[in-house]
């Protein structure tokens, strides 16, 4: 099993009602995305790009003490 | 380049930006300024007003991304100097939230880079806000 850091930002806080966890996890990046798409169901209609590692990556890889980001539309400004 | 402090708690103060233009009197090779200042707007969400925004940043990719703009800004356009400051927290309708200053030689290289820094913050920038409405209720700001 992996530790892996998530953090969650804008909307993403309100399908969560958390700002960040930690998880023991198996599998790649997808996997991760459907695993909290059913721990969250409304993640799953959010739009939103993840960051690893502070990099928005489609990449599916994840390894054991990553952060893995859940980034909505930005709104800075 | 060095560490730069792009985000600051609370509003920007008018005070802080005039004393920003007072800082670049010293450089005398400056001919040119350009300020894009951001202010809390009151719009209107169905039948509610907003009364300030809430701003939140994924900090730790927010900085070496507004590192990276910096540098590009730099390498595109002959510029003095550039400096960002963004809010974080709560911002009132009214105050000051995104204040980007360049100095150039020349007027045509502080405009066009103070407009590239601004849209690149905007795209690019893991910011967050929260359009407060009042008695508890909210919707997250969206870009246009």
């Amino acid at each position: 099993m992996m530790q892996i850091t998530i953090k969650y930002f804008g909307l993403t806080i309100d399908c969560t009602s958390r700002s960040e966890e930690q998880l023991s996890f198996t599998g790649n990046l997808s996997d991760l995305k459907q695993y909290l798409i059913i721990k969250y169901p409304l993640l799953g209609q959010a739009i939103f790009q993840v960051a690893v590692n502070q990099v928005i990556t489609n990449d599916s890889k994840i390894e054991d003490g990553d952060e893995v980001v859940l980034l909505p539309q930005y709104s800075g400004g | 380049m060095k560490k730069r402090d792009f985000f600051v708690d609370g509003p920007i103060s008018p005070q802080f930006v005039g004393e920003s233009i007072a800082r670049h009197q010293k450089k005398t090779s400056i001919g040119a300024h350009d300020i894009f200042l951001g202010q809390v707007r009151q719009d209107s969400v169905a039948d509610k007003l907003v009364q300030a925004i809430e701003y939140t940043a994924y900090q730790e990719m927010a900085e070496p991304v507004l590192s990276s703009i910096m540098e590009e800004a730099f390498d595109q356009f002959e510029l003095t100097c550039a400096h960002v400051y963004h809010s974080l927290g709560r911002i009132n309708i009214g105050e000051i939230c995104l204040f980007v200053f360049t100095s150039a030689p020349r007027r045509r290289s502080a405009r066009q880079a103070c407009t590239y820094i601004v849209e690149a913050i905007k795209e690019q920038v893991p910011i967050f806000g929260k359009e407060l409405l009042g008695r508890n209720d909210y919707q997250w700001k969206v870009n246009t």
